[in-house]
């Protein structure tokens, strides 16, 4: 039995959580499998629809956003394993409706295999579909390096921004165009100053010992293991925000959207302050934030820390990420 | 060997494997997260799962697809898909052969190689199960032996590579974000490769 956590089979967590999440946000949502789905979808006249893919372990992770007028489908795996292509592929026949589907997925190797894998089957089957993977972890590859830079959190602005394109009618190649606009203009760094016990094997995942704060962890656990000394919100927020200015080229003038997102120990207390230092942060230097996510969406069980995303936007991006929507999380 | 009997050894190997799944698990928390030892136990109960379904009338070809159709259900990270894509380049490699000789053993592990190759493009010296497996074909395809001798030297092959990995730096997996930091830790997807490969050989 866990020491740690109220769970019953550690095999059977991931239909467990969603189980309950389908019973909780039965308005908003329908469950098939490891298919979760919005639930007015197959009620509006067919369109584009929009997945995404991912482990559990991180509730509520997307599962948060998906709804209407954001994300479509989110196919999730084990705790911390992507889902198995088939699991993928059953997901994507739920929501086909015959004209096209845009698979935004992050950059970690277990979800793009899947990812890929499943989108060749699915092409296969004539289904048309249109895979982008996010890369917007700034901590340790520079922009040179793109490629290799993890997908830390940014999905649920770009997701956001999709899900509005999808409902406006993009084609979608002018999905993709938004998506890589979105890449060039998007960085995130992250924080944990606590570490997280892995659900199934019961085992602390990284030991961060008390005073001390390690900035570009991974969301489950995984390196740099870089110690350095807990700083006040602020010097954290003039770190961080300052790596991640410098990465995107912010100047005076631009406008971003910001997201301050809780690993799952971190108080909403420190959220607040860490946006609220961010904002000033960001205000000295000309750039103003027009938007926001602030809250633990993408968690990693109890680790304490935060990742900061921010993207600059033009008149497009505003508009899209303003659009109306209906989550569980989020109303506009 | 027939398929039935092929069907067994690869069962009781992939068993060897279920069982080492603590410590698995400890050598990827080393570098991950710690939960390789899971997603591996998953995969071997696959491939049992397909072995004890095993049509005694199949063609090797056959029981190679039917653990790839197995594994490719499992919700198991990366290394899900490239255990399936080895199991798939093992049944092509197979054709339609229902005897397992020397000649074809050889083959057998060059498919799998080519099989990851279909979604990895790992180099050697970037510390992944390729480390393991392709040592394992070399040495497989220079083995001029019965099938023991080749599937030992294929397993030696593999318990080397994969010690090797140990002096590499990540380039793939969770590993990587270390960067020369994963000097001096396995990659587990190497060490389960050759453990693999060992439990068939015995």
């Amino acid at each position: 039995m866990s020491k740690r956590k109220f769970i019953n089979d550690p095999s059977t967590i991931a239909d467990e959580f969603l189980e309950g999440f389908g019973l909780a946000l039965s308005d908003y949502v329908e469950i098939h499998g490891h298919s979760v789905i919005y639930r007015g979808l197959l009620d509006e006249p067919p369109r584009i629809t929009t997945m995404y893919i991912g482990g559990a372990g991180h509730e509520p992770g997307s599962l948060a956003f998906v709804g209407k007028g954001y994300e479509n489908l989110r196919v999730v795996g084990d705790i911390f394993a992507a889902p198995s292509p088939q699991t993928v592929l059953e997901g994507i026949h739920l929501i086909n409706r015959g004209k096209g589907i845009f698979f935004y997925c992050g950059n970690h190797e277990g979800d793009v295999m899947a990812a890929k894998m499943a989108v060749k089957m699915a092409r296969r089957e004539g289904i048309e579909i249109e895979l982008f993977i996010m890369k917007d972890d700034c901590g340790i590859y520079s922009r040179d390096e793109i490629d290799q830079r993890r997908h830390l959190c940014c999905g649920s602005m770009l997701g956001k921004m999709l899900g509005a394109a999808a409902e406006r009618g993009y084609t979608l190649d002018q999905m993709r165009a938004l998506a890589e606009k979105f890449t060039e203009n998007v960085a995130s760094l992250s924080v944990a100053n606590r570490g997280a016990t892995h659900p199934v094997t019961d085992q602390l995942i990284t030991d961060i010992p008390e005073g001390k704060m390690i900035i570009g962890m991974g969301h489950h656990g995984e390196g740099p293991k870089n110690l350095m000394d807990m700083e006040t919100s602020e010097k954290t927020v003039e770190l961080m925000a300052g790596k991640i200015y410098d990465d995107i080229g912010l100047q005076s003038g631009d406008e971003v959207l910001v997201t301050i997102n809780g690993s799952g120990a971190t108080t909403y207390m420190e959220l607040m302050i860490i946006f609220k230092d961010t904002v000033r942060f960001l205000e000295k230097r000309g750039v103003s934030v027009c938007g926001n996510l602030v809250g633990s969406f993408t968690t990693t069980q109890e680790q304490a820390g935060f990742v900061m995303s921010m993207v600059r936007v033009d008149d497009e991006m505003k508009i899209l990420f303003r659009d109306p929507c209906r989550t569980p999380f989020v109303t506009k | 060997m027939n398929v039935q009997n092929l069907a067994i050894r690869f069962s009781k190997a992939a068993a060897v494997l279920a069982a080492k799944e603590q410590y698995l698990s400890s050598v990827d928390a080393e570098t991950g997260d710690g939960d390789h030892g899971v997603t591996i136990a998953k995969i071997a109960n696959a491939i049992m799962t397909a072995c004890e379904q095993c049509n005694p009338n199949a063609a090797i070809g056959q029981l190679f697809d039917a653990c790839y159709v197995e594994i490719m259900k499992v919700n198991g990270g990366s290394a899900g898909p490239l255990w399936a894509e080895m199991f798939s380049g093992m049944s092509e490699a197979a054709g339609d052969a229902s005897e397992l000789d020397g000649a074809l053993l050889r083959r057998l592990y060059r498919g799998a190689v080519d099989g990851l190759n279909e979604i990895s493009n790992a180099k050697p010296g970037e510390k992944t199960m390729k480390d393991a497996l392709l040592p394992a074909a070399e040495a497989a395809e220079r083995c001029e032996g019965s099938c023991g001798e080749i599937a030992r030297a294929a397993a030696e092959a593999a318990e080397r590579g994969a010690e090797k990995t140990r002096d590499m730096v990540a380039k793939f997996g969770r590993a990587r974000y270390l960067k020369e930091d994963s000097i001096g830790h396995l990659d587990p997807g190497a060490v389960s490769v050759s453990i693999m490969l060992r439990a068939l050989a015995d």
